[in-house]
């Protein structure tokens, strides 16, 4: 009698293989079987029930398909009838290997960015899908938004002892397509438009703290430049103060200390940054 | 030798008759929750996961008694235990202070592969010894009360040796856990592999029934489907009926996961298995609780990816 094991394997692998599944429903285990069915336990593949494997294998395929379409639908627009084609390889590459199901589907885009085909004919699908990936993974994202102190920081005094707290979500992406353009797109555009010319862009994506609603914002170089420093040491606003002189030497410091102030005020207002603290401490207030 | 797990259950909650906190219906949930005693959650749509999700659930656990009835513990898989599932499942019932857990009697991945589905088990000596070691494993390491529930399934698996009753007497016997009835799985699988529901229910250790699922169902093709996407159809609240003359429970839940009705609907069933349920008077005190409507309920924001169901297809 074959083992548990034996059972959960050949079993297993008619209901999530379709190239397996149709060999077996074929009618004869005499024809080759294909390489993923070969090390299956032939007294089991004798035994299966073969309507009810296929209802199954439709079943759990089914369900693949549907939650790989449902965090990324705009690959999906771009992708058309190569969707399911698409799917279905992914599954293959990158098998179902986590217990949360959105998870499943974290691979996608490095998928996308291996296949040769799709990024010859959609250059931007693999940022398209990673865009969409970071929407899906900064709802479930576990941590806990701290938020500090919110100082006025109008003195020379808190800007050298005060810096940013950056949102615990956050990730900054440079993409070379410009992403939110494109995303805007899908959403509206009756009839899909599939060419984009490069336009590098970055773009920050976070979880606001209050409503818990995916933020995408696109920011400039030296925005973004001045985020990425804060996000990577606690730096105080006199820090990125000296960065944004550093990136823009031929602009009078006095109008940059302004605009980087005013551009502070947005973010904290946007929830990139979530309040201040004293250089060298951490004094979440939540 | 004396059942620890009955001892357990004697001393376990009487909770009511309650619905699963789903994202699409939290709004209305929250909005009635008068007319809810308890809610089950899915525990992998918590786990190690923020937001809106969290947020929902908290709020949730200011309001009611929560449960949680997981999918992927996988207890019937020749996979090794995943050490961190446990671990992360564990955390969530001690912050949620969860009186029991459950799972389903089940496979759900094998070679590390996550099917995302409740897969049947061949009823056979060597399934049961398997799953009995394992059962023990994760109730020594949750360390609270572990129910296991009836899946409905569509395919016998090559290898069975047992009836399915006498499979699951075994199994709850030598664990020595409780068991969550699926009402309507049994119905199911009566209509698909043609057995007698009252007959079955009959050979099962009802003494260590501690909830119940009841749910709606569809016929699609040759099979009739656990869709949870239907009202409850007579013969499973009959079902249920017959059960709870035969013994105690100390939950009933509502399984509502897709198609949904307007939550009208959903309180009429409600409150007819709570009538059903009114020959306990356990049941009878919980009836008409003065629970307010919450005003702080949390509106769902997802609107990317799925919550993972407790469907078996």
């Amino acid at each position: 009698m074959p083992s548990l094991r034996d059972i959960e394997k050949t079993v297993g692998t008619i209901w999530i293989d379709r190239t397996a599944r149709q060999w077996l429903l074929s009618g004869s285990l005499k024809k080759k079987a294909p390489k993923i069915a070969e090390g299956l336990n032939p007294e089991v593949l004798k035994e299966i029930d073969r309507k009810g494997a296929d209802l199954y294998g439709r079943l759990i395929n089914f369900g693949h398909y549907d939650l790989l379409c449902s965090i990324y639908p705009y690959c999906q627009k771009v992708l058309g009838k190569d969707w399911d084609y698409i799917a279905e390889k992914y599954f293959k590459a990158y098998p179902s290997d986590h217990y949360n199901l959105n998870k499943i589907c974290r691979h996608f885009p490095v998928f996308i960015s291996e296949c040769s085909d799709e990024m010859e004919k959609y250059p931007y699908l693999a940022e398209l899908a990673d865009y969409e990936w970071l929407e899906l993974e900064k709802v479930e994202d576990g941590s806990k938004i701290e938020r500090a102190e919110s100082v006025a920081i109008d003195s020379l005094e808190k800007i050298s002892i005060y810096s940013p707290v950056v949102n615990q979500t956050l990730t900054l992406r440079r993409y070379e397509y410009p992403i939110l353009e494109m995303t805007s797109h899908f959403e509206e555009a009756k009839r899909i438009r599939k060419k984009f010319a490069k336009d590098s862009c970055n773009v920050v994506i976070y979880r606001d703290p209050s409503t818990h609603r995916v933020r995408f914002i696109e920011l400039g170089k030296v925005a973004a430049a001045v985020v990425e420093k804060a996000q990577k040491d606690q730096s105080s606003y006199q820090d990125l103060l000296r960065l944004a002189i550093e990136l823009n030497p031929n602009k009078n410091p006095q109008d940059l200390v302004v605009q980087l102030l005013e551009l502070i005020e947005e973010l904290q207002t946007d929830t990139v940054f979530v309040g201040s603290s004293k250089k060298g401490e951490t004094n979440a207030i939540e | 030798m004396a059942s620890s797990f009955l001892k357990a259950k004697s001393q376990l909650p009487t909770l009511g008759v309650g619905l699963g906190l789903r994202r699409e219906l939290a709004t209305e949930t929250f909005a009635h929750s008068s007319s809810i005693d308890w809610l089950e959650i899915v525990p992998e749509n918590y786990m190690e996961i923020g937001g809106a999700a969290r947020e929902r659930l908290d709020a949730a656990t200011q309001q009611w008694p929560i449960i949680s009835h997981g999918i992927n513990l996988s207890i019937g898989s020749t996979d090794e235990l995943n050490t961190d599932y446990l671990k992360a499942l564990k955390v969530l019932i001690e912050q949620v202070n969860i009186p029991w857990f459950s799972d389903h009697l089940c496979f759900t991945s094998f070679d590390g592969i996550y099917l995302q589905d409740l897969l049947p088990l061949p009823f056979s000596k060597e399934a049961v010894k398997h799953i009995v070691e394992r059962i023990k494993r994760v109730q020594d390491f949750v360390g609270r009360p572990f129910l296991i529930e009836n899946i409905s399934f569509y395919m016998h698996m090559p290898g069975c040796e047992l009836p399915e009753t006498e499979f699951m007497t075994q199994i709850l016997e030598e664990a020595d856990c409780g068991l969550l009835l699926d009402v309507n799985n049994v119905y199911v699988n009566s209509l698909n592999h043609g057995f007698d529901p009252v007959q079955f229910v009959n050979q099962l250790p009802l003494e260590r029934v501690v909830q119940i699922h009841v749910a709606g169902h569809k016929k699609i093709g040759d099979y009739v489907i656990d869709t949870h996407g239907a009202a409850v159809v007579d013969p499973v609240f009959d079902l249920l009926a017959h059960v709870l003359s035969k013994t105690k429970v100390n939950g009933i839940m509502l399984e509502r996961d897709q198609n949904f009705p307007d939550f009208a609907e959903i309180i009429a069933e409600l409150d007819r298995i709570r009538e059903i349920a009114s020959v306990d008077p356990a049941f009878q005190q919980l009836s008409g609780k003065d629970r307010k409507p919450s005003l702080e309920f949390v509106e769902s924001t997802e609107s990317r990816g799925r919550e993972l169901r407790a469907l078996s297809a």
